[in-house]
């Protein structure tokens, strides 16, 4: 147990929802990537978030891995499109522009309500350092 | 406390004057300055209960405050279950049978609100309002053992 722990926990949140908002702006910024139907389609990039030492121990979080969505892709008919193949399709990554403004919004407010708690904590050890001054 | 140090002070001149018998004075005097300090005191204090119970709250206060800061970490984590730290029952318990509490810390149980889709019951309402309280109380608390300290700085002042 170290003495100023809990801005590490609140970082290590921080942080997780950071990689997290990475993550969509990475989908988003690709969302209208196109390919050749014979290529795979820009997969959505997906982190997974893990507890640390779930139960006792430091705590706090941190990504575990990044896993990647579909290759396969939704398939559109643009015959004008010079990526176009012979019956005039091409791929499109399948993510969902909804559900990737969602997912940034409960990122953005996940990193918010940790820095929330960075300040409160950090209030308290202020109090604290200032023991045995008056 | 006046006899003490006219008592001290005199033997100090004395020995002074007399370097040759400093050896054989020495000892002696503080022995008899302990017992005539405190000779029924059982709890000085500086050893009191109060600022162990205020320093066993403190500390639980402190974990709780970093169980929290992992619950927020964790909010968005699938299959986490929020902690809750509980360190009033044995603090009570031990000032209820007039011992001095041990600082150890609270003892962390899982949640057992229902979770959402995800398996997580982490709920930012209640993890808020739990860390406004725990930064007020840990401040109320740190009051308390700033004034204890203040009255023995008092006490321990010569003029």
């Amino acid at each position: 147990m170290a003495i100023f722990d809990t801005l590490g926990i609140s970082g290590s949140g921080l942080m997780t929802h950071r990689k997290w908002l990475d993550a969509v702006s990475d989908n988003i910024a690709n969302i209208n990537t196109v390919t050749r139907t014979n290529e795979d389609a820009f997969q959505e990039r997906l982190v997974v978030a893990q507890a640390v030492d779930y139960g006792s121990g430091e705590g706090g979080v941190r990504v575990a891995r990044a896993e990647f969505g579909d290759p396969e892709g939704r398939l559109v008919y643009e015959p004008n499109h010079p990526l176009a193949d012979e019956e005039g399709y091409v791929k499109y990554p399948d993510i969902d522009l909804g559900g990737q403004m969602t997912q940034m919004m409960m990122a953005q407010r996940g990193y918010q309500a940790n820095l929330a708690i960075v300040e409160r904590a950090t209030n308290m050890y202020q109090a604290a350092l200032q023991l045995g001054k008056g | 406390m006046p006899m003490k140090d006219l008592h001290g002070q005199h033997h100090f001149a004395t020995d002074r004057r007399t370097p040759h018998s400093l050896a054989s004075a020495l000892p002696r005097t503080p022995e008899v300055e302990r017992v005539l300090l405190h000779p029924s005191a059982t709890r000085p204090m500086i050893g009191e209960i109060t600022p162990a119970a205020l320093h066993a709250s403190l500390s639980g206060l402190a974990q709780r405050q970093r169980v929290t800061a992992d619950n927020i970490a964790n909010i968005n984590t699938p299959g986490y279950l929020a902690g809750r730290v509980d360190f009033e029952s044995s603090l009570r318990g031990a000032l209820r049978n007039g011992e001095t509490p041990e600082i150890t810390g609270g003892s962390v149980a899982r949640s057992l609100e229902p979770t959402n889709t995800n398996g997580n019951n982490v709920n930012l309402d209640a993890e808020t309002l739990i860390a406004t309280e725990t930064g007020l109380r840990y401040q109320l608390a740190l009051n308390a053992l700033d004034g204890k300290y203040n009255s023995l700085r008092t006490a321990l002042r010569t003029q």
